[in-house]
């Protein structure tokens, strides 16, 4: 046996070892079998009757884009997707002043390698008829369900900010996705 | 290394994999934000000798009066606030995002001034009388802070107040829900001093600190 041919097997073992052992690594929560992870998720605290926002930033680790097309959740009698879009314009006396208004969108969609934040005056998941107190520090179940049908579990936190949801949360939040098609 | 290609082409697609793998990674660190820059800067302002870090009404005008009926049924007179510093937002109870933020927000500025808070009264009013009872003003008031005073009337009183302090109201129909509808309104916060003239707005997403900043260079200075 050549020097040569021993020293391509040494590299190839020690490539693949390498590479198997980072992937292994790197697959440890729920990221890499579905790709995504949801951080930071939270809304503001609401009373029974009334609507709230759902703000989280989720990522998408994987080589597809991820297309959000629903909410379910028992906190609330109907879950949306909306937008706020915040414009500069003037007022009748010429002063400058800012107009918000709100849309719903069909679908959230997540690049593939990238992220998708939903936050204060942009995205968010809109929580209409709030059925439950969701009074500060409690826990709000959501499941979002993909265009590819599966579905992404998120457990927000009632909070009057990201930070201080933060605060209340468990390491990096919870989520969950499993496949169910 | 000729004799052996298939070893050789076995090393180079775990290489070529490897740096794939590598340049995957890399990418996935990238960031799609929402279409809002929720914390823009306010922008400054030096004119009349005062540095604002909000929008300076140029020129300085009389808070326009009103009168309106609170959460707890009493009366609330703009002009009889003289004395003290009034932050007034147009909003409405069922708006999710925008309002309770602003709220949210003037609860932070509110602990950060300290004993300067006493000098400052929050004020939301109403752009949603159809819907923004009392009653309702008052459990929504009550998840933020006690000491704001929400304010509601009737649809004649309440569209002169948006009209003399420019605030465009609009209703836009929900179309996943007849029975519901949003309404798009100013998202400014208006700050009057102590002797009631109207300073400077405050632009939805302006930082905490630029608020407190302002707040406190108008109780201080005109106090």
């Amino acid at each position: 046996m050549s020097t040569r041919f021993t020293a391509q097997v040494v590299i190839v073992g020690l490539l693949t070892l390498v590479w198997a052992t980072a992937s292994v690594y790197s697959s440890g929560e729920s990221v890499e079998a579905t790709g995504i992870e949801v951080e930071s998720a939270w809304a503001r605290p609401a009373l029974p009757g009334m609507n709230t926002a759902l703000y989280f930033t989720l990522t998408n680790a994987s080589t597809d884009a991820i297309a959000i097309i629903g909410i379910e959740t028992d906190v609330a009698e109907r879950a949306e997707m909306h937008r706020t879009t915040l414009t500069r314009k003037t007022d009748s006396d010429g002063r400058p002043t800012q107009m918000m208004t709100m849309e719903p969108v069909t679908m959230y969609e997540v690049p593939a390698g990238g992220s998708l934040t939903l936050k204060p005056g942009g995205f968010h998941i809109m929580l209409l008829g709030v059925t439950r107190d969701l009074l500060e520090g409690e826990r709000i179940e959501v499941t979002l369900r993909t265009a590819t049908g599966d579905s992404i579990a998120v457990s927000a936190v009632a909070a009057h900010s990201v930070e201080a949801g933060a605060s209340t949360m468990n390491d990096h939040g919870e989520a969950e996705m499993h496949s169910d098609h | 290394m000729g004799k052996r290609p298939l070893l050789w082409m076995f090393t180079g697609f775990i290489l070529v994999v490897f740096v794939a793998w590598g340049i995957g990674f890399t990418l996935s660190s990238r960031q799609v934000d929402g279409p809002a820059g929720a914390s823009q800067r306010a922008q400054s302002s030096q004119s009349a000798g005062n540095d604002y870090r909000g929008w300076p009404v140029d020129p300085v005008v009389r808070a326009p009066d009103f009168t309106l009926v609170d959460q707890h049924g009493e009366e609330f007179q703009m002009s009889d606030q003289v004395g003290k510093a009034v932050v007034l937002f147009f909003g409405y109870t069922t708006c999710p995002d925008v309002c309770p933020t602003t709220l949210a927000q003037f609860r932070d500025v509110k602990s950060e001034l300290g004993e300067a808070a006493e000098d400052v009264q929050f004020v939301f009013v109403s752009v949603d009388p159809e819907r923004d009872t009392q009653e309702r003003l008052g459990r929504y008031m009550a998840l933020f802070d006690e000491s704001f005073i929400g304010l509601t009337g009737d649809q004649a009183n309440l569209k002169k107040v948006w009209e003399e302090y420019g605030i465009f109201v609009e209703r836009a129909e929900d179309p996943d829900n007849p029975q519901s509808y949003w309404v798009n309104h100013t998202s400014l916060s208006y700050v009057v001093d102590p002797q009631g003239m109207l300073q400077l707005v405050h632009p939805f997403g302006a930082l905490e600190e630029d608020v407190v900043h302002d707040l406190l260079e108008i109780v201080n200075e005109r106090g």
